[in-house]
Order: structure tokens, then C-alpha cells, then sequence
């Protein structure tokens, strides 16, 4: 990526600056909308927290992968750390190290909305030609590849035990099948936003501040003025003295669904109904591993393509989950096999042959799910209180029973749930045996969040929403969020074509000045 | 950002002298010297020797740190590998100074705690004398905290563990002992960057 055009705000020389439009975040939501407001004629000016790093930096090492390129060193967590989110911090976003696993917003989850929360704008048919072309500008499709044997293992045991499975499509170009996406692509075959949508607008013109932090949104007469921003520096601390005012009269937030609620708490803008931040949703994940009889090598290959959705829509009101692999890299795997010691350098020594499993729960599609809240601590910066209640751990213990059911059924000869109490069992029997006795309580069952959504909800109620169907902020003149903060639940699948789809037809209509 | 300066260690070493000729008890908790920290012999002249510019970690909770790393990750980590275990702490330092700083306090906490408690484990006489041979106490102080019915202290087993068994096996020196062969070699050209 040409680096024009871009300024590490430590080293910015004007601290005010104009622009007809200020983008606050690089992700899915930020560089989506970036290009059709930068290719629209706008004055652009994106923000973003993290650093630039591009291919070149990109060295497969997770060592400087975590603290680079993630918030918190890879190592978020909620408020009481029964969750760990893994979430991207740099120019990209998250879709500089997401997986590239890419799925259309499932119909189950529009119609939801449509009922539940006055969504009517956004259908299946009316979102159909976004995803459409977004699935063209990031060459979205399925995976051509055969399976790598970490996923293979998924479709071999849903095969036997006759569950639905299929292929997942995904945004690459040239890829090299290397598996190294979570640490950011070396050979920039991900289509990410690091390598699509932000060259493109910073060749029409917008300009990039990295390493700055909104700290917040300026308005008077309910209308927003601009923002102030503060620099940051290597170590992702706020440099006190340094700080740069903007002035514009439009700003779109795509800071996050953990970012985006923070700026709005900080800049105090008006929120009559106190819904800021409220309704967070983390498709909170549970872990199962699996030793093979054969080599996996989870490092290696496509991370995901392989799915299940056979428990994702349950007939009754318990929490569906989607069933994927997740790819096994030395650290992160040794952080989550919870054990010490002997115990767990007799697993770490059997690393080529583990099978790594996850299942991912669609939270808030219930009165008894409703997800988390974003606070500001001491230090103004973002935490997320999360309760698990026993609503989400009766699915949580259902889905590691079908994981270990699933990776017996592929041939399995040890299955360890991720649990602080958890043996490897060597049978499937003696497995469900074991899972049905555990208790599952925060910090004993460990979970995990790689999706954040929610927090500034959309929706046709006033009184229930931060944002109008067309992502205009309620209260404010000129503020819009452009992000998955704005989904009113989680997806019910990996989100980025969500953010994608939904963005490029709401940026696409304020920038045509035809609002909804 | 603390720093710890050349005076402080001299300091810190004659007051662990000094320490160790006094009844310890009310008197060490008093100075915020932890008891534990007494106990230790000859592994603490190396420590307070390290030169390394540590950005977060003070010389009292790098002594700590280098008592409970082996707990975490012997015999994957060889109980004499000093080199490994600087560079796993080196490591543990890099992770923290890229925290918030409210998580940065609670590790701070997090620390303090375990000092506490290590101390009241010595004074109940679980074992006497800490130094680098004595890994089964610690590990069965381990599984008290990962057994516990307080949340609290299994935040403590977890929030250590990830940072100590992560800052390990992100380390080339691991990688051999687990068959993984580490990332694949590009070797690209400078023109493939310029290009893209």
C-alpha cells in the first residue's frame, strides 16, 4: 500500500485541520465508507487508533502480531475477564486479521429485526444488491481449495452424524493458502480494507491519521462541529500533550461496537433514553480440542472453510451456535489449554496432531439474552460488562457436547473441552459423561469473542435506538455510525459482509444526499 | 512509567539483607517487602543484575515473576534456562506495556496479591525455604488458585497464565519440543512490496 497521504499523528505538524467529512475508524465500517465518500468528491479524513502496518511488516510472528496489531496485546477482556475478545487495532481494523470467513446477514436475523425492532429498510432482497457488489469489490467467494485437515475434520464428523455443513466463501485474491491470516496477510491476497477500500480513497484524495484516538465528538446547537483527537504513541498509550482539532460538519463513527459507544460516552452527547453502549453482542465462543490420529498442522491452510450450521436456528428459544475451526498457532494455543506444567506440556506436545473447534452463540434474539454493556473506566477508555447468565451456559454445554461429539465421529482419540476442570476423555461417551457434570460458571468454562456488534442500535423505535435505519444518530445533527455497533443483535454468523453490505448502501445514499 | 535506578537495587538488596537477619512478620509486611522474597537465595543476584530497560515490571515483581514461571511452564522450560526464562519475562513486560492502564493497575494488584499470598502460604509452613527446586509447592499453590471457589484468585491463575505460558511459546526456543516448524520463509523481493 502507498503510504501517501498518511500521517502518524505523533509527528503531525498542523494541530487543526478541516474536512468536509471526518471517518472515525479503519475497519469494515471506515473503509467501506471511506472510498464512496472519498470517490463521491468528499474532503475525507479517516482516523485510526492503531498503527499502519502493511505487508511488509507482516511476519507470522504472533509475538508482534498480538501487540501490534490487536487491541490489548490480543488479550481484551470484559470487566469481570470471563471473556477474552480478540479484536483488530490498526489501519484495517479488524479485517486486517480476521480470518476471511465472509457470509451474507442471515434472512433468520433481518426478519428478527424487522419484528423485534422496526427494521423495515433492511431485507434480504433490499441489502441482496450490496452484498452483491461488496462481494465483487473484495472477491468474495467460496473457497476452491480443498479443506485443510483443521476444518476437514468438521465436514468428516457433521458427515457422519448426518448434520448440514457446506463451504465457506471467503475475500481473497492470489492466496497462497499459507494460514497465517490472523497476523495480518504478508502477500496482501486478503482483501482486506488494508489493501482495497483506503488505497483507493487515499488515491482520490482522503487522508489517513494513524495512531490518533478520537477522544471526542465536538457539537453546539445540536449539530457536531468536528472532534479532537490525541496521539498515540508505539505502545498504544495516549501521548497527554499531543492533540489535533478537526473541523467538519459530518462525522460517521466506525469506531467498533466497543469503540464507537466510548467516543459517544466520552463527547457526552445527548442521549435522552440512555441506550449508549447498552445491548453489546459477542457471538460468545466455546472451545473444544481434539487430538487426532493423524497430523492436523492447524498453522497451516485456509483457517476457515468448513461450517456447520445444523444447531445455529434450534426450534425452540435456546441459543443456536455455529460450529467452524479455528486455526492453532503455538501462543494462542498454548493460552488456551488452561492447564500448567506437566499437564500441559504433555498437550502442547502433541500441537501438529490438535483439532481446534469453536462454537460461536447468537446472542440478544431472546428477552433472557441481552448482551453486555460498554462503561468508560477511570481513564475514559472502554470495558465491557458482560453477565453469562445460565440461559447462555445451558447452550454453551450443548454446544461442547456436539463439538466432542463431532470430533469423535472424525476419528478423534482425545477430546478436551475448554474448561478449567476438563480432561482429554478418550471416548465420546466418557466425554458426554464428563461435559454434563461440568459446572458451567464464568472463569471455569472459558469463552471467547472474536465479533463485537451492538451498542448503538438501530432501529424505527425513537425511543429503543441510537440510530434511524439509515444510521443517523437521533439526537445530533451530521453524526452517523457506520459499523457493526449498530446491529440491534448479533448476526448469527462471522460478521464482516454484514458490515460490509450494510454500510456500502448507508454511506452510499448519505453521500448521494438521498437519506432513507 | 516506573523505573527502576541503580540506587533502588542496591537498596533493595541491602533491605532483603537486613530482612533476613529480622523477625520476619509484622515487620516485612509493614516495609512492603513480601516474605517470600526473603526465602529466596541464590537466584536474586541475577535478577537484580539485569540490565534490561523494563518498561512496566519493578524489580520486586520480576523477582516474583521469575519464581512462578517455571511453576507455569517446567519441564516444558528447563528448570536451569536462565536465558529462556529472561527472555519469557522480557517478554511478559512488552505484553503489560501495551495494556490500558486501568489492566495495568489490576496486573499491579494482580501481583500484589500473589505476593500476599505466597507469603501466608510460607508462613502456614506449606514450605519453608523457597528457591529454585521447590516447583511442586509452587505448582500446588497453582491448583489452589485454579481450584478456587473464589473468582478472584482463578482470574489470578488465568490472567498469569496467559501472560507466562503466551510470552513462552511465542519463542522459537518452544517451537522444536511441539513439532511446529514456525512460520514459513518468504523471502520476497523488495520490488513484490513495491508493487502491491
Amino acid at each position: 500500500m502507498k503510504t501517501s497521504n498518511t500521517y502518524d499523528a505523533a509527528t503531525l505538524q498542523k494541530k487543526t485541520l478541516t474536512a468536509d467529512v471526518v471517518i472515525v475508524g479503519t475497519g469494515a465500517g471506515g473503509g467501506v465508507s471511506a472510498e464512496i465518500f472519498a470517490e463521491a468528491g468528499y474532503k475525507v479524513l479517516l482516523i485510526e487508533e492503531g498503527p499502519l502496518k502493511t505487508a511488509r511488516d507482516f511476519n507470522m510472528r504472533e509475538k508482534e502480531a498480538y501487540p501490534q496489531l490487536y487491541q490489548e496485546s490480543a488479550g481484551r477482556k470484559t470487566l469481570d475477564k470471563a471473556i477474552n475478545i480478540l479484536q483488530g487495532r490498526a489501519v484495517g481494523g479488524s479485517t486486517t486479521v480476521n480470518w476471511t470467513t465472509s457470509f451474507r446477514t442471515p434472512e433468520q436475523t433481518l426478519k428478527h429485526w424487522r419484528t423485534h425492532f422496526e427494521i423495515a429498510a433492511h431485507s434480504k432482497e433490499s441489502l441482496a444488491p450490496w452484498f452483491a457488489k461488496m462481494e465483487q469489490r473484495l472477491n468474495i467467494e467460496p473457497w476452491q481449495i480443498p479443506a485443510n485437515p483443521n476444518n476437514r475434520t468438521i465436514a468428516n464428523g457433521a458427515e457422519k452424524l448426518g448434520w448440514s455443513h457446506a463451504t465457506i466463501a471467503r475475500n481473497v485474491k492470489g492466496c497462497a493458502n499459507l494460514g497465517y491470516c490472523g497476523l495480518g496477510c504478508p502477500i496482501n491476497a486478503k482483501q482486506s480494507m488494508l489493501v482495497t477500500t483506503i488505497p483507493t480513497a487515499l488515491k482520490a484524495g482522503a487522508r489517513l491519521i494513524y495512531k490518533a484516538r478520537v477522544e471526542r465528538i465536538t457539537y453546539s446547537n445540536e449539530a457536531v462541529t468536528g472532534c479532537e483527537l490525541i496521539a498515540m504513541d508505539e505502545f498504544g498509550q495516549p501521548l497527554a500533550k499531543t492533540t489535533i482539532s478537526v473541523q467538519a460538519p459530518l462525522i460517521i463513527l466506525s469506531a467498533g461496537a466497543i469503540g464507537s459507544p466510548a467516543v459517544l460516552l466520552r463527547s457526552k452527547v445527548p442521549d435522552p433514553n440512555n441506550l449508549i453502549g447498552k445491548r453489546t453482542f459477542l457471538h460468545p465462543t466455546v472451545i473444544s480440542a481434539a487430538v487426532m490420529p493423524e497430523a492436523i498442522n492447524g498453522y497451516a491452510g485456509a483457517p476457515q472453510s468448513i461450517y456447520s450450521d445444523h444447531f445455529l436456528w434450534p426450534d425452540n428459544d435456546e441459543i443456536g451456535f455455529k460450529i467452524e475451526a479455528a486455526p492453532l498457532h503455538p501462543l494462542l494455543t498454548s493460552t488456551v489449554l488452561t492447564s500448567f506444567g506437566q499437564e500441559h506440556f504433555a498437550l502442547m506436545k502433541q500441537f501438529p496432531n490438535i483439532q481446534g473447534s469453536i462454537a460461536l452463540l447468537r446472542d440478544g434474539f431472546s428477552k433472557q439474552s441481552v448482551g453486555g454493556e460498554v462503561v468508560l473506566d477511570d481513564y475514559g477508555y472502554p470495558k465491557v460488562k458482560y453477565e453469562l447468565n445460565d440461559y447462555f451456559w445451558k447452550s454453551a454445554q450443548k454446544a461442547l457436547l456436539a463439538m466432542a461429539e463431532m470430533q469423535f465421529a472424525a476419528g478423534a482419540k482425545q477430546v478436551l473441552p475448554i474448561h478449567l476442570y476438563a480432561q482429554p476423555y478418550r471416548s465420546w461417551k466418557k466425554a458426554k459423561t464428563a461435559i454434563e457434570q461440568l459446572s458451567m460458571k464464568p472463569l471455569e468454562a472459558l469463552v471467547f469473542s472474536a465479533h463485537v456488534m451492538g451498542g448503538c442500535a438501530m432501529g424505527g423505535d425513537e425511543k429503543r435506538s441510537v440510530v434511524d435505519e439509515s444510521g443517523r444518530y437521533r439526537h445530533l445533527e451530521g453524526l452517523y455510525i457506520f459499523d457493526g455497533s449498530i446491529f440491534p443483535t448479533s448476526i448469527g454468523a462471522n460478521p464482516q459482509l454484514s458490515i460490509y453490505g450494510l454500510v456500502a448502501k448507508l454511506a452510499s445514499q448519505l453521500a448521494a444526499g438521498s437519506r432513507i | 512509567m516506573k523505573k527502576e535506578s541503580g540506587d533502588k537495587s542496591i537498596q533493595s538488596t541491602a533491605r532483603r539483607k537486613i530482612l533476613k537477619g529480622a523477625l520476619w512478620g509484622s515487620f516485612a509486611i509493614a516495609s512492603g517487602v513480601s516474605l517470600w522474597q526473603l526465602s529466596l537465595t541464590e537466584s536474586v543476584e541475577v535478577v537484580e543484575a539485569d540490565q534490561y530497560p523494563y518498561r512496566f515490571l519493578t524489580l520486586d515483581e520480576r523477582l516474583l515473576l521469575w519464581a512462578i514461571i517455571p511453576a507455569y511452564l517446567y519441564p516444558a522450560l528447563d528448570k536451569d534456562d536462565e536465558a529462556s526464562r529472561f527472555l519469557v519475562l522480557r517478554n511478559i513486560d512488552g505484553a503489560i506495556s501495551g495494556l490500558p492502564q486501568s489492566t495495568q493497575d489490576e496486573l499491579r494488584q494482580l501481583f500484589s496479591l500473589l505476593s500476599f499470598q505466597l507469603s501466608k502460604a510460607l508462613v502456614a509452613g506449606i514450605w519453608t525455604r523457597w528457591n529454585q527446586a521447590d516447583i511442586d509447592s509452587l505448582q500446588s499453590f497453582l491448583s489452589s488458585w485454579r481450584e478456587s471457589y473464589v473468582a478472584l484468585l482463578r482470574v489470578g491463575y488465568l490472567g498469569l497464565h496467559q501472560i507466562i505460558v503466551g510470552s513462552f511459546y511465542g519463542e522459537p526456543i518452544s517451537w522444536q519440543n511441539i513439532g511446529y516448524p514456525g512460520p514459513p520463509q518468504m523471502n520476497l523481493p523488495e520490488s513484490f512490496y513495491e508493487d502491491l
